[in-house]
């Protein structure tokens, strides 16, 4: 009996230690869980009210103005890290080496209709029928990621560096907003919106708001490294 | 001799496990306070995200032009609704926040204390709050509405791990939209 008891000895801390094993990286899965949902849910805000006043008209250009309206959404992504801060902890506009990006995207579909406007344009309308970029912007650290609906050539060329708006081309005395035929604005394969007679029409924008936040790699936590989200109006 | 070997053996023993138990204890009870008090801090970070967008979602749907509201002081219906956006963010605060939260407006800097901040801008200077007694009234569209709840304080619930005298966190929170 008194053997027993001997090399019972320390049984629990042992136990407790070996449990500990399982239960401790379940807590932590737990807490990376939830906090990952809560930090998703502000993003998805962020994400959601940039793309809204985009899809109203708000202008987020690079210039003064369009900076100046960044500082609004910088503000509402602070707590993110979209905000750079003066020394005294107040916003002053949107840092462009923090850990988020928010791209806004306006896309439409070209018509027959749209080429005929604008004489037909030198060399045809080659974009007929296909989803294309006709703004593009950028809004915080540009360099942690691209859009999931990027053309090949986007930023292209042919928009605008500070509006972020297509550039237009000429033909004779007309001129025509590239969208129409410069192929690299083109989305290729995007199929979210479906255009119909009754549904979505031809030549009407789409506005899409991606954001994405930088988060740190959790070894053994697929998809820890960033959250992305994307709304469309 | 050898009873009484055993017995000085068992006398030993005695209490040993609830020893190694109660170490045990305080080790999964500071666990599960971390725990507790981090989920505690995600939870005021939502209520506080949801409130503001509640409240923002609020004055969004009811500017200037809105029928449904009777406004005894037409010129001055920004001062007017700022307590009924407070109050929409207030409801859906869970609590956090009452309506003893002072209202606040203007631009928001490190040291704004405790406040549900309520701006509207125009669409081309969104960090120019405009005047909430101005002609016309601000909150109409096509302005921007930014609604924010500013230097919330919160303490940890247990604080075994996270020492509530020494951490108190500050949360911000904010949602801005388009008038309708």
């Amino acid at each position: 009996m008194s053997k027993l008891k001997r090399s019972e000895s320390g049984a629990i801390m042992i136990e407790g230690a070996l449990s500990t094993l399982f239960w401790v990286p379940l807590l932590l899965g737990v807490l990376y869980f939830g906090s990952a949902l809560v930090t998703a849910l502000q993003v998805v805000q962020v994400d959601r009210d940039a793309g809204h006043m985009f899809a109203r008209g708000v202008y987020f250009g690079t210039d003064t103005a369009g900076y100046a309206n960044e500082t609004l959404l910088a503000r509402l992504g602070q707590q993110l890290g979209l905000a750079s801060v003066d020394g005294s902890g107040n916003v002053t506009g949107v840092s462009t080496t923090g850990p988020m990006v928010i791209i806004l995207t306006k896309i439409q579909n070209v018509s027959a209709n749209a080429c005929v406007a604008y004489n037909g344009v030198v060399g045809g309308c080659a974009n007929v029928g296909d989803w294309v970029v006709t703004q593009r912007l950028n809004i915080g650290n540009s360099t942690l990621r691209q859009s999931n609906y990027t053309p090949s050539g986007v930023p292209s060329a042919d928009l605008d560096p500070t509006s972020g708006v297509v550039v237009n081309g000429t033909n004779g005395n007309y001129t025509y907003p590239l969208y129409l035929q410069d192929s690299s604005l083109r989305l290729t394969g995007f199929n979210l919106i479906t255009i119909s007679a009754t549904g979505f029409p031809t030549d009407t924008p789409a506005y899409l708001a991606e954001a994405f936040l930088q988060t740190p790699v959790v070894p053994g936590f697929p998809g820890s490294g960033g959250l992305y989200m994307m709304t469309i109006f | 001799m050898v009873a009484q070997a055993t017995q000085f053996r068992r006398a030993r023993q005695k209490g040993q496990e609830l020893i190694e138990f109660t170490l045990m204890v305080f080790v999964i009870l500071g666990f599960f306070s971390l725990i507790i008090d981090i989920s505690w801090m995600v939870f005021t970070r939502a209520t506080l995200q949801y409130a503001v967008r509640e409240g923002c979602r609020w004055a969004v749907a009811n500017g200037y032009d809105n029928p449904s509201i009777v406004v005894p002081n037409p010129g001055n219906i920004a001062s007017y609704e700022q307590p009924l956006i407070q109050a929409q963010v207030v409801a859906t605060s869970m609590g956090f926040l009452n309506s003893s939260t002072p209202l606040c407006s203007g631009a928001i800097t490190s040291t704004t204390p405790l406040c549900i901040n309520i701006n509207w801008y125009a669409p081309s200077a969104l960090n120019t709050p405009l005047s909430i007694t101005a002609t016309p009234p601000p909150n109409q569209s096509p302005n921007v509405v930014e609604v924010d709840v500013v230097n919330f304080k919160q303490t940890p619930l247990l604080g075994i791990f996270i020492e509530k005298s020494i951490h108190t966190f500050t949360f911000n929170a904010g949602s801005a939209d388009v008038m309708e």
